[in-house]
């Protein structure tokens, strides 16, 4: 089976934020709450360059691993999903994710979180809800995976660099860029989140 | 040579030397004329992940969104931070308080419950007047809530939700959260009106030190001397104060998250709650057992107020000599003097 | 809406990253009100700024004047209040690109 991962090339990012506005759209993710964003380092500077991330997908996810309810868990795919009804929204895996990706809406009393949100590779929820329902759709999101479509950040990127799919087939897509172009800054955050890089 | 021949050959050197010159400087086009199409490689400048982390915890950098949460492109940290909460946190807690129960109950089936030598007398004397008792019970039944429920945040996912259905298990959890962020704040009273009312009591003084020296009133054959507190209920105060201090700091900084901190913040926030919560809970035990099976005739003077006097005398002497000292200086007039603590 | 600035230039003006600025045109005493984007992205005596913001006019939010329920989610400063007096002399189009402005902390 395929193992999804996310892999953005850093060298070829303009910041121009299609997958960021692509996911908002797409799951009609509410305001305040930012699944996927963009991160320049060295901004305007020699050596700028740009990032884009949401959710990495990771493999034994630190995110699952904190929360006390365990409602976070990978499905076979390699697709890190979470149920919202079980959600206490606690911010542990906030925490806990190298990654930022976990959001939470501010409810009410003090700082309290309302149910963590996040990137879900646009393959709908870890709940009791019918893949692909309306109900579904309300709470997490996009379900594309089922119909056998790739997350939508990565099908509108304008440049191709961020890449969804099956983490042996972009890693590989990866390799033939580099070897081509010469160059290449790094499969960002590979190392963190899957414990591997991509030998250039 | 001749002079124009010489003239000639030194035009030819500047000539040489101007060629050559620009030549130098010719090269890189050169090169580039001769592979034009030679990639030039942007990475020779870049900033690479690797080097990034290692000069910096965090890599940073600027973003669209206005949260400043979300500038965080990397925190490697957190995977250690989860390897602290779910090994070092969960053994530390087991050992802490598992330890400490069997430690009570060691000391439960070995020592037994101390009794009063004398016996009762059934003459009592004002230990602890109302104040101090509502003080000290708002305290302690907000401690046993934040205990029950933040305990159930580290562990409820192991001794409950193997017996109780998810969803059942989350809406426990969830109540629990709130009731841990509410009963936080009656503690933080609570623990405020303990420090005010018995810090002056709670002093260290020589005659804790004799107290140690005779073994605490655990040894039947020595006496302990002790003023109001004894030296083993001034360690008590004195680490509930220090502990309660710091979970109420790291509580107000978990429920006011990134108010003030950023992400290192907030982590360290939790590891420093969490482990002196659990160390909070094994002393706390400890002071639950010799309240109230460890010794006999403790539990009412914060039940009602009143011990025995024999009670008193054989355990807090000092302090009931200068309670009597104090009663027969009211009867006869004179100013009271303070009791010794 | 926002005006991207130099760090040298900034510095001169007393203006911090994410701090409200003045930014005048060169005529008619146009002026907008938005916040300041420090970064070296543009050199120094350089500045930028995005279009298609609108809903606020020299400093003031114009919400109120849009027809119920059509006023969009964000409001903000027009650039195009500020930019030059140019035109090209062949079809009278507006010179969009550049422009002289001076920036002052608000």
């Amino acid at each position: 089976m395929a193992r999804m991962k996310f892999l953005c090339d850093a060298d070829r990012c303009i910041n121009c934020n299609a997958c960021v506005t692509a996911c908002k759209n797409e799951n009609e993710v509410p305001w305040g709450i930012n699944r996927r964003r963009v991160v320049t380092i060295n901004d305007g500077k020699p050596g700028e360059r740009s990032v884009s991330m949401a959710c990495m997908h990771c493999t034994d996810a630190p995110c699952a691993a904190v929360c006390p309810v365990r409602c976070i868990f990978p499905t076979a795919e390699g697709v890190v999903l979470h149920d919202k009804d079980l959600c206490i929204g606690c911010g542990y895996c906030f925490y806990a994710c190298p990654f930022g990706a976990p959001q939470y809406p501010q409810i009410g009393n003090f700082g309290s979180r309302g149910k963590m949100d996040k990137c879900t590779f646009c393959a709908g929820g870890g709940g009791s809800e019918e893949t692909g329902s309306a109900a579904e759709y309300a709470k997490y999101g996009a379900d594309r995976l089922a119909q056998g479509k790739l997350p939508m950040c990565a099908e509108m990127c304008s440049t191709k660099s961020l890449l969804a799919g099956d983490g042996d087939i972009i890693a590989q897509i990866y390799r033939e860029r580099v070897l081509t172009r010469g160059y290449g800054s790094g499969a960002w955050g590979w190392m963190t989140a899957y414990h591997e890089s991509i030998p250039s | 040579m001749s002079g124009v021949a010489q003239s000639l050959g030194i035009r030819h050197a500047i000539r040489l030397l101007a060629f050559l010159g620009i030549l130098v400087f010719a090269f890189p086009t050169i090169a580039q004329q001769a592979t034009p199409n030679a990639p030039i490689d942007p990475d020779t400048s870049v900033v690479n992940e690797e080097a990034l982390l290692r000069e910096a915890p965090r890599i940073e950098g600027r973003i669209d969104q206005p949260d400043p949460r979300a500038r965080v492109l990397m925190q490697p940290a957190g995977r250690k931070w989860d390897y602290f909460h779910e090994v070092i946190l969960h053994r530390l807690g087991a050992i802490a308080i598992l330890g400490m129960i069997a430690l009570l109950a060691l000391a439960y089936f070995v020592i037994g419950r101390i009794r009063m030598s004398a016996g009762r007398s059934g003459r009592k004397v004002v230990r602890f007047n109302g104040f101090e008792r509502f003080s000290h019970w708002l305290t302690a039944v907000s401690f046993v809530l934040l205990a029950l429920t933040g305990l159930n945040i580290t562990f409820g996912k192991f001794l409950l939700l193997p017996v109780m259905r998810p969803e059942s298990f989350s809406s426990l959890a969830q109540g629990a959260k709130y009731v841990h962020n509410f009963a936080g704040f009656s503690f933080m009273v609570g623990l405020a009106l303990i420090i005010a009312l018995w810090i002056k009591d709670n002093l260290p003084r020589k005659v804790d030190l004799d107290w140690l020296k005779q073994g605490g009133g655990f040894i039947k054959s020595k006496h302990a001397p002790a003023g109001r507190f004894n030296a083993g209920e001034k360690l008590v105060f004195w680490f509930a104060l220090a502990a309660g201090l710091a979970v109420t700091v790291s509580g107000i900084f978990l429920l006011f998250p990134f108010y003030w901190t950023n992400i290192a913040g907030m982590q360290a926030a939790q590891m420093v709650h969490a482990v002196i919560a659990v160390l909070f809970v094994a002393v706390i035990l400890a002071h639950i057992y010799i309240g109230t099976l460890g010794m006999e005739g403790a539990f009412e003077a914060m039940a009602t107020g009143e011990v025995d006097m024999n009670w008193a005398k054989e355990h807090h002497d000092q302090w009931f000599e200068a309670m009597l000292r104090e009663r027969s200086a009211v009867s006869s007039g004179q100013t009271p003097p303070t009791p010794a603590g | 809406m926002y005006v991207e600035i130099n760090p040298a230039d900034a510095a001169e003006r007393g203006i911090v990253d994410g701090g409200w600025v003045w930014v005048m045109g060169p005529e008619s005493h146009s002026k907008a009100r938005m916040k300041a984007l420090v970064t070296e992205r543009v050199g120094k005596g350089v500045s930028w700024m995005p279009f298609h913001f609108a809903g606020w006019f020299e400093g003031v939010d114009q919400r109120s004047k849009y027809p119920k329920g059509a006023d969009p989610y964000v409001l903000g400063e027009s650039v195009n209040v500020l930019t030059t007096y140019g035109y090209d002399p062949a079809t009278g189009m507006q010179e969009p690109k550049a422009t002289l402005c001076q920036i002052r902390r608000a």
